[in-house]
């Protein structure tokens, strides 16, 4: 075929052109580590790029909601501990006092004491909180949960459900309610405490302890429950945790180049490169007219 | 016999016509770089022989003269190529424009707006764990003024290229004008000058190049008259027939893919750049509608969800966005007291359902959104985006490839060569010097004759 010098000249300059786009695209993925600069670098990878994106930061907040509830429940876990050796010490001095060997003194002395714990109780209640919620008052979390007047300890809260979602479509309830819990433990105190205060050994001794191992046995099933909300947490981030590193993976597989093959890509864009220039430059320096007179 | 000088007379015709001949050559040398030029040859024949009569008859050589001085063309080349360059450039600036179009999205990187999305939804999913805390109140009230700021920039962007695309449409249709006048006023020289039996070499190469240079704009049929005047139409509309050109409107009517004056005459692009122009002036059109289903959308069902929420302060019935498309999408007034965000379903502080059910509306499938997610809507739309540059610039490399290989055909008949023409040269130099020479001779044999006529007086 004829070769016209102009022809030749353009697509040498063409060459030159797409080997230099070619060497800029190598570099570019070289240099942010990523396959997909744009969508049409791979419409469907793009778009699934997009959802892995969403999943992990998604997966990200699971784990912060994990966390908000996990630090609920410790805390909530540690205000019951606290009520936990509150009533032994309560069923203690109720024993005591049921066995009919104190005097008028010791047994008002005893009042006192079950009047010191009922305080204790109603400060739990009202002194645990998350920041600035109060933990014990349901979905009323700004507001003091308890005010006691004498012997009945009254219920600011409300008995809503504190729900966190803590994976996809499961939610977990992360708070305890304040009543009837506490106000339970709060009037079987009080009731042991009139009891001992009238010398009433036999109703202390059956209703009033009856009353409080009834607490007891409530208070340990709730501390059970909380106990498994942690434990189930802890699976759960597990599984977040392992979701984040296939998601991970999934997204680097798509997104993300192959180191090596994109540097050889590189290197042989560069070396391309020069090639074509090195031809320019020569065939520039061809001509008949270096060769006449 | 010939006549005394007829041996000067052929040595001078050769002398005359190398000389022509180096011309031509030095005419296509010089245009060696000149677009569309196509090279010349002198097409040498050998004159009228001299009939020598006698007892044989004879035919004597006369020498050389010029039959033509050709231009080395091949017209049914100039047709596939015009064709090509249309679809091309047709192609090309639909990818051109589509690129620019990628880089407003900016996906998939953190600019983009699917990761203000993101940061949406789970910005609602902190609140709905900490539904009293001011600080994630604020801090949703920012995500939420931040994705719909990003909304409403990538749809200005969007409506900037739109209306830039609109102008360069307009403004070809003065050029298209200005070349069909070119190209009538061409028409009529070739036609003056064909009449007079001479052919106007470079004012064909003109106004091939003129019509190239058209057919990047809009598809273009030509048809060649006998008497050297063409016909040109885009479609069924003759923009030029001999020396008359006529005016394409310039209302654009990129629906239907025309130039119209909305009254009578509508010119229809099937390719060319102005067609590439209109298709992405359509797509872009598509992609904004579809960012408006979304900002619509997200308005709506965010508010049906939140106005039926409460607030901290115990308020509810309010909006935390507003707007009924992509460009007018802003976070409410009524939430700049962020305490009226509305995270639960009743006044109590603790409450976080509300905004959980907010939360979880990015997992809704939505029947406004073609009972897509609004993540996935969008998303798609990036991934339809991606195929359309794609698709568009697969095709213009195709037809680069084409188009490349249709010139290098053209160019091997009509380029030119510097080498062949410096050969050419010296070939016309050495024929002239030995035209010179006989020349010179003739001069010696006809003195030396006249000579030997004096010493015989």
């Amino acid at each position: 075929m004829r070769v016209s010098t102009a022809q030749m000249l353009n697509a040498m300059q063409q060459m030159i052109e797409r080997n230099f786009e070619r060497y800029h695209r190598a570099q570019q993925v070289v240099v942010t580590g990523k396959r997909i600069q744009r969508p049409s670098d791979d419409p469907f990878g793009a778009s699934l790029g997009i959802t892995l994106h969403r999943l992990l930061q998604e997966s990200e907040q699971y784990q912060r909601n994990l966390n908000t509830a996990k630090n609920f429940l410790s805390i909530t876990e540690v205000a019951l501990e606290n009520l936990n050796s509150l009533l032994t010490q309560v069923k203690k001095l109720a024993v005591q006092a049921a066995t009919d060997t104190q005097n008028a003194d010791g047994r008002a002395a005893t009042a006192r004491q079950l009047q010191q714990m009922m305080a204790e109780v109603v400060s739990i209640g009202n002194n645990t909180t998350y920041g600035d919620r109060f933990i014990f008052g349901g979905l009323r979390t700004l507001t003091a949960p308890f005010s006691a007047s004498g012997d009945t300890l009254t219920y600011h809260g409300d008995h809503g459900d504190l729900r966190v979602e803590v994976s996809p479509a499961v939610e977990m309830v992360i708070n305890v309610r304040g009543d009837p819990l506490i106000t339970g433990i709060y009037h079987a105190i009080a009731q042991i405490k009139r009891y001992v205060e009238s010398s009433d050994i036999e109703l202390l001794s059956r209703q009033g302890l009856q009353e409080l191992q009834n607490q007891l046995d409530n208070l340990l099933r709730i501390r059970a429950e909380v106990g498994s909300k942690i434990q189930q947490i802890e699976m759960v981030r597990h599984r977040l945790d392992k979701r984040r590193v296939d998601f991970t993976e999934l997204l680097g597989g798509i997104e993300d180049a192959d180191m090596a093959e994109a540097i050889t890509k590189l290197k042989m864009a560069e070396t391309t490169y020069q090639m074509t220039l090195a031809t320019m430059a020569r065939m520039e320096s061809m001509s008949l007219l270096d060769f006449l007179r | 016999m010939p006549w005394t000088f007829f041996g000067i007379e052929l040595a001078s015709r050769a002398l005359q016509n190398m000389q022509l001949a180096m011309n031509t050559t030095g005419h296509n040398l010089a245009n060696i770089n000149t677009p569309g030029y196509s090279r010349q040859r002198v097409n040498l024949v050998t004159s009228e022989p001299l009939i020598l009569e006698g007892v044989k008859t004879l035919f004597l050589g006369s020498g050389v003269r010029v039959e033509s001085i050709q231009r080395l063309r091949d017209v049914f080349l100039d047709g596939r190529i015009t064709a090509t360059n249309s679809e091309y450039q047709r192609l090309n600036t639909l990818y051109q424009r589509l690129t620019q179009v990628e880089d407003v999205f900016s996906e998939p990187t953190d600019a983009g707006l699917s990761r203000h999305i993101i940061a949406f939804f789970n910005a609602f999913q902190e609140l709905s764990a900490n539904p009293e805390n001011v600080g994630v109140r604020a801090s949703v009230y920012q995500t939420a003024a931040g994705l719909a700021r990003s909304i409403r920039q990538l749809a200005s962007r969007l409506d900037e290229i739109f209306t830039e695309l609109h102008h360069r449409v307009q403004a070809t249709a003065n050029e298209i004008n200005f070349i069909a006048r070119s190209i009538a006023d061409l028409n009529l020289k070739i036609r003056h000058n064909k009449a007079l039996g001479t052919m106007p070499n470079d004012l064909l190469d003109k106004r091939t190049s003129l019509i190239e240079k058209l057919s990047e704009y809009v598809d273009v049929r030509v048809t060649e008259k006998p008497d050297g005047t063409v016909r040109i139409s885009i479609g069924e509309f003759a923009l030029v027939d001999a020396e008359i050109a006529k005016t394409v409107p310039d209302g654009v009517d990129f629906a239907n893919k025309r130039y119209t004056n909305d009254l009578d005459v509508h010119v229809q692009v099937s390719s060319g750049s102005v067609r590439g122009l209109m298709d992405a002036m359509e797509h872009i059109q598509n992609y904004r509608s579809r960012l408006d289903r979304l900002a619509r959308e997200m308005v709506l069902s965010v508010n049906a969800i939140h106005q039926t929420g409460y607030g901290l302060d115990g308020s509810s019935g309010y909006r935390l966005l507003e707007g009924d498309d992509a460009i007018s999408i802003r976070i409410s007034d009524d939430v700049s007291d962020i305490n009226r965000i509305a995270a639960g379903a009743t006044a109590a502080p603790g409450d976080g359902s509300k905004a959980l059910e907010l939360a979880r509306l990015r997992q809704q499938a939505l029947r406004a959104l073609d009972n897509k997610t609004l993540p996935d809507f969008y998303s798609a739309l990036v991934a339809e985006l991606g195929e359309h540059t794609r698709s568009s610039m697969i095709g213009q490399e195709n037809q680069k490839v084409i188009l490349h290989n249709l010139q290098a055909e053209r160019e091997a008949v009509s380029g030119v060569n510097m080498d062949e023409e410096l050969s050419n040269l010296l070939r016309f130099q050495r024929s002239y010097q030995a035209a010179a020479q006989l020349l010179a001779m003739m001069d010696a044999a006809i003195a030396d004759m006249l000579a030997a006529f004096a010493t015989r007086r």
